[in-house]
């Protein structure tokens, strides 16, 4: 609208004015036609000088200034203002015309019709007028586009079923098509959508090198007016079989403000989780905690899905997957107790249906007494407490129970806080007379990897303290799958209300700066004190647990027999304190998905026993195809990362591969390590459905060309002519005749003869 | 004649009124006639609602008998020295922290299965269980408390008659078709939990020791001569019951300072035995 008015009035398309350079044409009768018009411009204010007496001093100058403005008008007309623009030579450039070709074409919100009907119809019919124009002026070549560019011959080689969206490329693999050719310009038309990772500023690095301007053409609308969508779910790639999940999804909508919808976690069509969600104004994101239990081993695909809702223009961006690798291995944690009592006990038979937790139990009887518990063999903990770094990182957790500082020796308290900090695993401390400050552990390694600050100038001592606590959670402790010990956050703080108290001998601990506070306990005069806190410290992560009794919640007179809560809550502490914690061989892939036969970048981490990195070792890498076929890729050191190592190998058909990598130094296996990743089309297509506009402008902006919608693309050939590339001569266009000019006249004529008949001079 | 016959019936119609009567009373009152106090006289210790600390306390089955056993006392059989002096040696002998009343004494629950404080004491012990007569309300309680995670030992009854008693009433709290009895084995890890115990020990009350001039540890003869050491374990195959049948265990702690023969004799076997089982209810 404003540029078919904006052309109306100044006979030309802004562009030619962008591009031209303003000239005047000075002849000698030109100068003196001007001279005259000075000459009758200084005579027009000497009579308004001399009409003293009528009107104001106010009137004569508006009516002077009036009258100048004629004069000027006629004096720029008398200079013979010409615009001298380069223009391409018609028939000598190429246009290269990119057709988006991606799934997301198929979205129908142009004029109720798919994005693709607007392709078809501008740039498939042969009398469509911007194809008329383009053809007039340039040779066009049409390319299609999706995950790669290529060339096409007919508008119906489309078939609008690209996976992805890739822009860079598109640009790059037309830029290189067309080289040596003089092209005008790139035609680019899209919804934006651009699903790849890579950043769009090399392949505009290449247009503006080669001065090639693209003309972006944004199909689609902004802003669907009804849709739901499943923006972003935060799954960990790998859990242990059992698992209980609390996962964030990210669920965003426009015109469903105010309704509420259950998000489902599907595994493989078995509902595991649900939650309700409110849903929020439009555009803001509504954020979803579902508690999800993974028990099938191997890889799963969770579905995170919102049902289709009515009138939902686009239906499949309502489920987002996720690829899952639940093991099902036996995570083995030591238990060290330093005296009998029935916290340890009871601990022990929390756990002991979870069959992938193996507590192995040191249980101190007396001095230099132990009994063993779960052990693997006769061998395993014979001499008590691990003397050597090899036999203690071979778990994955370390609970210390109520055993003091000195029955380690110094270097097994080193040991201990490398078990976390350089092994990577979980350590928790558990409340007793002989653990924290009045176990003698400050200023001692151990303590420098717990969450609560004791003192370091404290010594053991008997307790001098015993509280009674009702535990409840935090802010943190409520939304932490480790604290949630009943299904939805407003239960699980309403179980902890009514869980019995437990006691507490060990002085209360302030927690450190990055420590998270989780539980906290509250005592009969209102003092509340930390119960449970954790921190990551090194590579792993510490854990301290204050209360000294927590087997009241299963044995005390107000707990059902039935009641699953204290297993539900240690079940819950000892998966988190293993969860994560690396293993001699880490391996995993640089996505979780890729298209099928795209190539897949395993990387895996090799430690030996004492989890120093080994950069010698003999690394394998076992593909199982989907089909069951196999195939080794030997993984080579990388050179720069100590103990990292990649490997590369190329999918072919869609589904599952599983990768296992063995890792051996000297014939001797220092691991195997496991990850899986998915090769099938992906539906990024459908997410963030709406037409980019941002990334459109941009690339217009940085290589010299414009954007435009389907209403204002009508004038994009006379755009692409006056752009200045490819072949171009130089044109001159007169500017005293542009219809502005007559109008102006005409408009300061008239408000002159207005203005004086209404003030009574004429 | 008649009239002197017509008396003698009386009298012997009042005297089985005032025994059945009696045998009543004794029922229904599981301190019986003799008031709640230990064997030796010393007044029971009830629990306060919260427990003083948490360290570890024995806490004594108070319970109805409801029959009589030769030399028994009924729940009163050992209480409280026996558990206390096993305490003692725990205390010093482990690292296990025990709840002490004083200096040198230890605290010793006594506890009704109906007390909501028996659920803060995972070890529970009962003597002369021979004589025991649990209600359908008790039965429930002891049943919900073995399952939760506590632990029984049942010592010092003697004989099958004892036997068949407390076996049909343990059988009410835990049915046999679900929960069996067995004869617990010499390689189980209660016999190993810190000492090493190779048999099961037979020891003989004081008093009976005394009374055979030591010659007999078996007080109701053949029927007793073998002790028992069985067990009822829960479904994980933990011992949650263990009952020391023909045995009198906790007389080798109770009665340690009376003799020094006795002591010799009896005690270190009686607690080899009573930290182990000690131990492994604290562990397992």
């Amino acid at each position: 609208m404003f540029e078919a008015l904006f052309q109306a009035l100044f006979s030309y398309r802004p562009v030619v004015f962008q591009q031209g350079e303003l000239r005047f044409n000075l002849t000698t009768g030109t100068l003196v036609a001007a001279a005259l018009a000075v000459g009758l411009m200084v005579a027009a204010v000497i009579t308004y000088q001399t009409v003293r007496g009528k009107g104001t001093l106010r009137d004569r100058l508006v009516l002077t200034a009036l009258r100048m403005a004629v004069f000027a008008v006629g004096i720029f007309c008398l200079l013979r203002p010409t615009l001298v623009v380069r223009a391409s030579v018609p028939q000598q450039n190429v246009v290269a015309v990119l057709l988006d070709d991606s799934r997301s074409m198929q979205i129908p919100d142009w004029q109720g019709k798919p994005r693709s009907e607007l392709i078809k119809e501008q740039f498939g019919a042969a009398d469509s007028p911007l194809v008329k124009a383009l053809s007039d002026r340039f040779l066009v070549r049409t390319f299609k586009f999706s995950a790669t560019a290529g060339r096409v011959n007919a508008i119906t080689e489309l078939n609008y079923n690209g996976s992805q969206t890739r822009l860079g490329t598109a640009l790059s693999g037309t830029r290189e098509e067309l080289s040596g050719l003089p092209v005008a310009g790139v035609v680019l038309v899209t919804d934006g959508a651009d699903t790849s990772e890579a950043a769009l500023t090399d392949a505009l690095l290449g247009m503006k090198a080669e001065k090639l301007p693209v003309f972006t053409v944004g199909v689609g609308s902004t802003q669907l007016p009804r849709d739901v969508q499943v923006d972003r779910v935060n799954v960990p790639r790998s859990v242990l079989k059992g698992a209980a999940l609390l996962v964030d999804a990210v669920v965003t909508q426009s015109g469903y403000e105010g309704k509420t919808v259950r998000l489902d976690v599907e595994d493989d069509g078995r509902i595991i989780g649900s939650q309700e969600v409110r849903l929020p104004s439009d555009g803001t994101p509504a954020s979803v905690r579902v508690r999800v239990t993974a028990d099938d081993p191997g890889p799963r695909v969770f579905r995170f899905r919102v049902s289709p809702q009515d009138g939902e223009v686009v239906t499949q961006n309502n489920a987002r997957d996720a690829l899952v690798t639940v093991r099902d291995n036996r995570e083995k944690i030591l238990y060290y107790e330093g005296e009998p009592r029935f916290e340890m006990k009871f601990l022990n038979r929390a756990v002991a249906d979870d069959k992938n937790l193996q507590v192995i139990t040191l249980q101190r009887t007396a001095d230099n007494k132990f009994m063993r518990l779960n052990v693997d063999g006769p061998d395993e903990l014979a001499g008590g407490f691990p003397k050597t770094r090899d036999e203690l990182f071979a778990y994955r957790g370390l609970i210390l129970g109520s055993v003091e500082a000195g029955a380690f020796t110094g270097d097994q308290l080193q040991m201990i806080a490398d078990f976390v900090d350089k092994r990577g695993g979980g350590l928790l401390m558990l409340g007793g007379p002989r653990s924290f400050g009045e176990g003698g552990y400050g200023g001692t390694p151990v303590a420098e990897a717990l969450p609560l600050a004791i003192n370091p100038g404290t010594r053991a001592s008997e307790t001098q303290t015993f509280e009674r606590v009702t535990v409840g959670p935090t802010r943190a402790g409520q939304a932490h799958s480790a604290t949630q010990i009943a299904a939805g956050e407003d239960a699980s703080v309403a179980r902890w209300r009514q869980l019995p108290q437990v006691t507490t001998v060990n002085l209360p601990l302030q927690a450190k700066p990055g420590a998270t506070v989780l539980l906290t306990g509250t005592d009969e005069g209102g003092r509340t004190e930390t119960i449970l806190a954790a921190q990551q410290y090194g590579r792993g992560k510490a854990l301290a647990f204050l209360a000294q009794d927590s087997w009241q919640w299963q044995m005390h007179a107000s707990i059902p027999l039935e009641d699953m809560t204290h297993e539900t809550f240690w079940r819950q502490m000892l998966r988190w304190l293993v969860d994560g914690v690396p293993a001699t061989v880490e391996v995993r892939t640089s996505t979780e998905r890729v298209e099928p036969g795209e190539a897949v970048t395993i990387e895996a981490n090799i430690v030996d026993p004492a989890f120093v990195e080994v950069n010698d070792a003999a690394v394998i890498a076992h593909i199982t195809r989907p089909g069951g076929a196999t195939l080794e890729v030997p993984m080579q050191w990388d050179g720069k990362q100590d103990g990292l190592y990649r490997g590369t190998f190329v999918t072919s058909d869609a589904g599952a591969y599983e990768i296992s990598v063995d890792a051996s130094k000297a014939d001797k296996t220092l691991g195997t390590g496991a990850a899986h990743v998915r090769a099938m089309a992906s539906d990024a297509e459908y997410f963030d459905p709406t037409m980019h506009e941002a990334p459109l402008r941009r690339i217009a902006d940085e290589t010299g060309g414009r954007f435009y919608t389907p209403d204002t693309m009508a004038g994009m050939a006379e755009d692409i002519r006056y752009a200045g590339r490819g072949v171009t001569s130089v044109e001159e266009r007169d500017l005293w005749n542009m219809p502005i000019v007559l109008i102006m006249l005409v408009g300061l004529m008239c408000a002159e003869w207005g203005y004086r008949r209404a003030v009574g001079l004429s | 004649m008649l009239l002197r016959r017509r008396r003698s019936a009386l009298v012997l119609i009042l005297a089985t009124l005032i025994a059945a009567s009696s045998a009543y009373v004794s029922a229904q009152f599981p301190q019986g006639l003799g008031g709640l106090r230990g064997e030796q006289g010393d007044p029971p210790e009830f629990p306060p609602k919260d427990f003083p600390d948490s360290d570890f306390v024995t806490c004594r089955m108070l319970y109805t008998s409801v029959r009589r056993e030769a030399n028994g006392a009924g729940w009163r059989t050992d209480y409280p020295w026996g558990e206390r002096h096993l305490m003692i040696r725990l205390s010093e002998l482990t690292k296990t922290r025990v709840s002490f009343l004083s200096k040198e004494v230890p605290h010793a629950w006594l506890v009704r299965l109906t007390d909501q404080t028996l659920f803060q004491c995972p070890f529970l012990v009962a003597s002369d269980v021979g004589t025991v007569g649990l209600s359908p309300i008790e039965a429930e309680r002891l049943r919900e408390y073995l399952l939760k995670g506590g632990f029984l030992w049942v010592d010092d009854f003697w004989g099958d008659a004892a036997w068949e008693q407390w076996s049909r009433e343990i059988g009410r709290a835990l049915p046999a078709s679900e929960f069996a009895i067995e004869d617990v084995s010499l390689e189980d890890p209660i016999f190993h939990s810190m000492m090493e115990v190779e048999k099961v020990p037979q020891i003989t009350s004081i008093r009976f020791w005394r009374a055979s001039g030591g010659r007999s540890t078996s007080e109701r003869g053949d029927q007793s001569a073998v002790a028992h050491f069985r067990g009822i374990r829960d479904q994980h195959g933990r011992l949650m019951v263990v009952m020391t049948h023909n045995t009198d265990v906790a007389d080798s702690w109770e009665r340690e300072g009376e003799d020094p023969e006795f002591f010799y004799q009896f005690s270190p076997d009686g607690y080899a035995l009573g930290i182990n089982v000690a131990l492994y209810a604290l562990t397992h």
